[in-house]
């Protein structure tokens, strides 16, 4: 054999020698340490999470977005897994908005393997950290409920837990239809984390969107309203409600003060409640229109009836007089509802009796809830007719003795205002796009007597009414002041230093499109809902007027 | 071996004369073959047993038994087609890998174009609402010169079916923008100098932005004027017990 003939053959044997090598290397991974590897590489390169469900949207009626989901993560870290707390908190601090030293006590913690650090992180600060690649950190696909307009309906949208589950208000009492059904991904990542492959074991379903009756621009102007009346009066809150008479729909809810609903925590927990639904109080003069109702409808009265009245009247052991000193007057009905008279009002609920006035408060749906899709609804307080008092008579028909929320008197006025039909006020307009169904009405008065009324309270604006300094050019309108003391239950009497200012009116008068309910709970320096909620009242027809393209005369 | 070169004494011996076979067929290589049976004659009696073509099944069968042997099969066993065959498959088998590879990747990839996307979405829904704000429009439009109408000014039209089809027909492409400074309004066409957006029916009482001021009008008035009252009948007072 020629040498270049053994060198070729060894080059061969030595190539063949590190051929078996690797052989047996192969065989040997493969058969024997086949089984821990592949189940070391499940545990590495496989991960299943749960993809949370998108929270479905709030929106307004022409679509503006007024509660949106936005994808996010909850922080967390595995503490003794991390090598270096101090320099990780260092990289992490200006991420999650934290101090580091706040960040490098928790990542240091020996006590126990899990530490949020920050929980609904927005996903693209998210994304930073998991670029990042400090070990022991952890990132839990969650979601975090953002409220544009921050200050706008607060109270009425509600707010969202830190597990996504509302806590109040439309999340609240919408919160199965809002959420979605959670998922579950497999996915698969190579040695270097990039993913591989993902598959949806269980796909998210996300939840459905809900368009409220709501109209953002009218909500607006009205918490401006609203905001000027809690700057020049500094009340202990305020709410007001528009709403669209003809069908109930609720254009507007506002409260004040103001909740940022992406910081509640910085509001007292009084102002987080929704008085439009949550707050009972004594109406006053503004029931007037249901004492004169339902004496008109049962024709215990006729609007030209006149009546000559005292300056007081003495029921059982009470006085009753009016809101101003006068002598004698002879007043028709129309004209007792235009100026508010006390004595006029109770003259005409002794004509009616008690129980015919107790059916009449409940048939106008005093006393129990109206049933607006909202949460914690209040059904007031109406004394039952057994335990009516002698005296009961002289307060009941002027408003005092008997506790109303504001729901209550807008739907029961809107009843005045469309012809005579009491329907509950609806808010959701739509659910994932399909109309909700109007909830159902029941007839309460005859158009002619809700026309009478109308053409009754139309007075309270014009020269000697009670609203007479309120106008909105153009346009015809009606409603009615009240002024209550409200009970002071230390004294165990009325107080006579704190009030609930309110107004209740409707425009236009001949074809109700609008009603606004303005509601002031104890302004200071003036008290009467001429000077504090008819003002309010005003404003906001006079924006939401036009807005809603209704032409004036 | 050879016979030594022919000598004289050779070649006086007599060669013994050798008959030449006569030339037959040269027999081919290969398993000897039955010779074939001379057809017979006509005085050749037949055999006892005539011999019958076997079926169609049996016939298959051996041809299969035979394939082995064939010599077509041998070229194509033998050749070297098979390698580049192999080579093609076995590369095949790789590529598909790799494929499947690049499109578990790409759904990967996908999916998270898919979540980006989404926050962008979420994120810009967010911005159109706030961006809707109405006291954020307010305060833009009052910086612009832009004045409300008072209450009561604006009117509205019902456009009817023919109303619609004349208007349609009337489009025309509208002229090109003229930038103007912020804050300037264009006079309206035969219209006084510095008028504002409002309607055409604009009271002269309605509040006019001028051209030549440009604005920085604070929040348009919105409140219903109120006019100076008769002296206001059952306003304020302290009563006993409710009051209107």
């Amino acid at each position: 054999m020629s040498l270049v003939d053994r060198r070729i053959g060894l080059l061969f044997a030595g190539f063949l020698l590190l051929l078996s090598f690797a052989f047996v290397r192969a065989l040997y991974l493969g058969t024997i340490k086949g089984d821990n590897l592949a189940r070391a590489a499940n545990v590495q390169q496989t991960a299943t999470e749960i993809v949370p469900p998108r929270r479905g949207a709030i929106l307004d009626r022409r679509g503006v977005e007024l509660a949106v989901s936005e994808p996010a993560s909850d922080v967390s870290v595995t503490p003794y897994l991390v090598k270096n707390p101090r320099a990780a908190a260092a990289e992490l601090a200006p991420l999650l908005d934290r101090p580091a030293a706040d960040l490098t006590t928790a990542m240091a913690r020996r006590d126990t393997g899990f530490v949020y650090l920050q929980r609904e992180l927005p996903a693209g600060r998210a994304e930073k950290i998991r670029r990042l690649g400090i070990e022991g950190i952890a990132l839990v696909p969650s979601e975090r409920r953002q409220y544009p307009r921050q200050w706008l309906a607060a109270q009425v949208l509600g707010l969202v837990g830190i597990d996504g589950k509302g806590l109040s208000g439309i999340e609240l009492s919408r919160n199965r239809q809002l959420t979605g059904t959670a998922g579950l991904r497999r996915s698969v990542r190579d040695a270097l984390g990039e993913q591989l492959e993902v598959r949806d074991v269980e796909r998210a379903r996300p939840g459905k969107d809900l368009t409220l009756t709501l109209d953002a621009q009218i909500q607006d102007r009205v918490e401006a309203v609203l905001h000027d009346v809690g700057a020049k009066f500094s009340p202990r809150g305020a709410s007001a409600v528009v709403l669209d008479p003809r069908t109930n729909e609720v254009l507007a809810m506002a409260n004040w003060p103001q909740v940022d609903a992406n910081a509640p925590e910085g509001a007292p927990e009084a102002a987080q409640r929704n008085l439009a639904t949550n707050f009972t109080y004594e109406p006053g003069s503004t029931f007037k229109a249901f004492t004169v109702a339902g004496a008109l409808q049962d024709r215990t009265v006729e609007p030209e009836d006149q009546f000559t009245l005292a300056p007081t009247i003495q029921v059982a052991d009470r006085v009753i007089g009016e809101s101003h000193v006068r002598g004698t007057v002879t007043l028709t009905t129309k004209e007792i509802l235009a100026q508010s008279s006390n004595v006029g009002a109770v003259t005409i609920g002794s004509k009616m009796g008690a129980r015919r006035f107790d059916a009449w408060t409940r048939r106008f749906g005093f006393g129990r809830p109206t049933g607006v899709d909202l949460p914690g609804e209040e059904r007031g307080l109406s004394l039952p007719v057994e335990k009516y008092s002698g005296s009961t008579m002289g307060n009941l028909p002027i408003g005092q003795g008997q506790l109303v929320t504001q729901m209550q008197m807008s739907t029961a006025y809107a009843a005045l205002a469309n012809g005579g039909v009491l329907r509950p006020a609806s808010i959701v307009k739509a659910v994932a796009g399909t109309p909700v169904p109007p909830p159902k009405g029941r007839r309460v008065l005859s158009e002619k007597t809700a026309r009478d009324v109308r053409g009754m309270l139309a007075g309270v604006f014009a020269p000697g009414g009670t609203a007479a300094e309120v106008t909105v050019p153009g346009y015809s309108l009606a409603g009615k002041t009240g002024t209550a003391n409200k009970f002071d239950t230390k004294l165990g009497e009325y107080s006579t230093a704190r009030y609930v200012a309110s107004f209740v009116g409707f425009a236009p008068v001949e074809d109700p499109r609008l009603l606004i309910s303005v509601m002031v709970d104890e302004p200071k320096g003036q008290i009467s809902g001429a000077k504090v909620a008819a003002p309010a009242f005003g404003k906001i027809a006079a924006f939401a007027l036009p807005y809603e393209k209704i032409s004036p005369r | 071996m050879t016979p030594p070169a022919a000598t004289p004494a050779a070649r006086s011996h007599v060669r013994p004369s050798r008959t030449v076979a006569p030339r037959t067929a040269r027999r081919p290589s290969g398993p000897g073959r039955t010779p074939a049976r001379a057809p017979r004659g006509a005085g050749e009696k037949a055999s006892a047993h005539p011999v019958l073509a076997p079926p169609l099944g049996l016939q298959l069968v051996r041809r299969v038994v035979a394939l082995p042997d064939a010599r077509l099969l041998d070229r194509l066993v033998r050749g070297r087609l098979w390698i580049g065959l192999l080579a093609a498959g076995l590369v095949g088998v790789v590529f598909l890998q790799i494929s499947l590879l690049e499109l578990n990747t790409g759904i990967s990839r996908a999916v998270q174009t898919e979540q980006t996307l989404e926050r962008q979405n979420t994120a810009l829904k967010l911005d159109l609402s706030r961006l809707t704000g109405g006291e954020r429009v307010l305060k833009s439009a009052a910086a612009m010169g832009f004045v409300a109408p008072a209450a009561g000014q604006p009117r509205f039209l019902d456009a009817g079916k023919s109303s619609a089809l004349r208007a349609a027909a009337n489009i025309t492409a509208p002229a090109p923008i003229q930038q103007l400074p912020l804050g300037m309004i264009p006079p309206a066409e035969g219209g006084t100098a510095g008028v504002t957006v409002a309607p055409a029916e604009a009271a002269p009482g309605a509040a006019v932005a001028a051209s030549t001021a440009p604005r920085a009008a604070a929040e348009p008035p919105a409140t219903a004027p109120t006019q100076p009252a008769a002296p206001p009948a059952a306003t304020g007072g302290l009563v006993a017990a409710g009051q209107g």
